[in-house]
């Protein structure tokens, strides 16, 4: 272990910018800007970078202090334990998955793009075909992950930055006159800004890669903060520019159809002919494949830990016998983005991989404030500055920005937060399944559930007869009462043995 | 006492097989494939709400069906 190889300040930026520069400024630009903000979506985009860097610094305190795999799970392990470490490890893992389905959608919107160049009849097949060629690299994408294949992370990311700033140096004999850049100073134009920072906010999460990959570093207390802050700024200004080009060459009220190419394509073609149109393809397609495997890698690692740990059955940390990887859990995993990227709701999985980004990074803030008032003593090679004001800034724009979307009444945000809140329940009741061990509390959890699924049966009796079709009546009425008998046997079988 | 428990086990395992149906039916409702939506009549507004309390319903019938089928094994 002490020959291992460790890392400079400079691979630290590469794995900061491997990690966020990625699929998602394909998928997030377009609903933002032509349904949500307009032009402002580049004010959004400044925004959630500021956002990103105070609750960076939570980051770059908590890793200095705790540099150990498994980035949130284990600050939030460290500080809290328990529920709330199950919790973050849960909800990082469920953001992964609508982040990976969301990249299968942006490969195989990518691909129509690519063939649209050379025959549009290609193009409508690809797009007839979506959920195939999703099923299909998912499952190429499992058996890599399997076989533990390695990303070139550096790679991509110079290619990126090499295409960004070929655009924009071509975009500069376009000119450029954005109008409305600046939200408008009232309330309806302040909620669509907030809900478009909360919905392109995955374009910056990636950073965390750094963070995860703390331990391959050298002197990780001084190296992390500088790489996340010099990432954190670093994206910023190239997502800044790229908008500002992008917005700058496409008016927002340019007529569209179902089978036009994202913003950022239809700018390339515009600035770079042909030739952008093919390169971009291209950038979105490599790094929808590379974001799906990372995906994949993230979510093993985050099940296999919390198996470990005993939360979740042995047979996820279960690693193949040839190649060592956790072929169980990469698999499970890979289940869940299958399900959800062949549903191809591009606006729902951007939400939804937002909401889960927002609530770790809030989870993260408390563990540095409960830290620094339960270990005062404890090690902090890097502390955040303006404490306690950066970590409670952190925790109300996370929060803030869930809400802003629903105020505003987005059905894509609402069904994001509802799928969400539904997975954030079911987790919770695995936990309390799998980690109360006394029989007086499963009892008691047996007369809740009994007495939900009792209440759930009652109201579905009552609604039935009030707002369903008669076809439906009888099928309501059986199903409720089978849900009431189901639950005063749990009730009575459960208070029994409390008593 | 043994019939008791029999009568629960056979209403866990019909539970816990409507909240796997609730569950389906909620994936394929959001996911229309098969024009669900239309069939019903169901407005966009209230397809979040419906499909989150179809999997919350579903997800509480299979937890507690599968709490009375394990009570009548243990007789």
């Amino acid at each position: 272990m002490g020959d291992e190889k460790k890392y400079g300040l400079v691979s630290a930026i590469i794995m900061g910018l491997g990690g966020a520069i990625g699929f998602e400024i394909f998928a997030l630009l377009n609903y933002a800007y032509f349904d949500l903000a307009g032009p402002s979506m580049i004010s959004a985009l400044f925004f959630c970078g500021i956002i990103n860097l105070i609750t960076m610094l939570s980051y770059s305190e908590l890793s200095a202090a705790i540099p150990e795999v498994g980035g949130e799970y284990t600050y939030t392990k460290v500080a809290f334990g328990g529920f709330i470490s199950f919790m973050a490890g849960s909800i990082r893992w469920l953001a992964s998955v609508f982040g990976g389905a969301l990249a299968a959608v942006v490969f195989v919107n990518q691909l129509g793009v690519l063939f649209s160049v050379f025959s549009p009849t290609f193009q409508d097949l690809v797009l007839a075909n979506a959920s195939i060629l999703i099923v299909g690299v998912v499952v190429i994408l499992v058996i890599l992950a399997i076989r533990g294949v390695e990303e070139a992370t550096t790679f991509i990311v110079g290619a990126f930055l090499a295409i960004f700033l070929i655009f924009l140096a071509m975009s500069m004999s376009y000119t450029l006159n954005p109008q409305n850049v600046v939200p408008e100073a009232s309330g309806e134009g302040l909620a669509v800004f907030f809900a478009a920072t909360a919905y392109l906010f995955p374009m910056f999460v990636g950073m965390r890669a750094l963070v995860a990959g703390a331990p391959q570093l050298k002197d990780p207390g001084k190296n992390v903060p500088r790489a996340l802050m010099v990432t954190t700024i670093l994206l910023t200004v190239v997502y800044f520019l790229v908008a500002y080009v992008a917005v700058g060459v496409v008016p927002a009220d340019t007529p569209r159809t179902a089978t036009d190419p994202p913003l950022l394509n239809m700018a390339a073609a515009t600035i770079m002919g042909p030739i952008g149109a093919v390169l971009f393809a291209l950038a979105g397609i490599f790094a929808s494949i590379s974001s799906v495997g990372t995906a994949m890698t993230v979510q093993s690692s985050l099940l296999g830990g919390m198996s470990r740990d005993g939360y979740l059955p042995k047979i996820l940390v279960k690693a193949h016998k040839r190649f060592g990887t956790r072929y169980v859990a990469i698999i499970a995993s890979s289940l869940c983005v299958l399900v959800f990227g062949t549903s191809g709701a591009v606006e729902f999985l951007g939400y939804a991989a937002s909401f889960g980004s927002l609530l770790v990074f809030a989870l993260v803030n408390l563990s540095l404030i409960k830290l620094r008032r339960t270990r005062p003593r404890m090690e902090r090679p890097f502390k955040a500055p303006l404490y306690p004001l950066t970590p409670l800034i952190g925790i109300v724009m996370s929060v803030l920005l869930l809400g802003f979307p629903i105020i505003l009444r987005d059905v894509n945000a609402e069904s994001a937060l509802l799928s969400s809140i539904g997975m954030v329940a079911i987790v919770s009741v695995m936990y309390y399944l799998r980690m109360v061990k006394r029989e007086i509390d499963f009892n008691r959890l047996r007369t809740a559930v009994g007495g939900i699924c009792f209440g759930a049966g009652l109201l579905l009796v009552l609604l039935s007869f009030v707002v369903m079709p008669p076809s439906v009546q009888i099928i309501a009425v059986a199903v409720g009462l089978i849900s009431m008998v189901a639950g005063i046997f749990n009730i009575f079988a459960s208070s029994h043995k409390i008593d | 006492m043994v019939n008791k428990r029999w009568i629960g086990a056979v209403a866990g395992f019909t539970q816990a097989i409507i909240g796997l149906l609730s569950t389906f039916f909620a994936v394929v409702l959001f996911l229309e494939v098969i024009d669900l939506q239309a069939v019903f009549s169901l407005p966009s507004e209230l397809l979040p709400i419906c499909v989150f309390g179809l999997v919350l319903f579903g997800v509480f019938s299979i937890i507690s069906g599968l709490f009375l089928i394990r009570e009548g094994q243990e007789q």
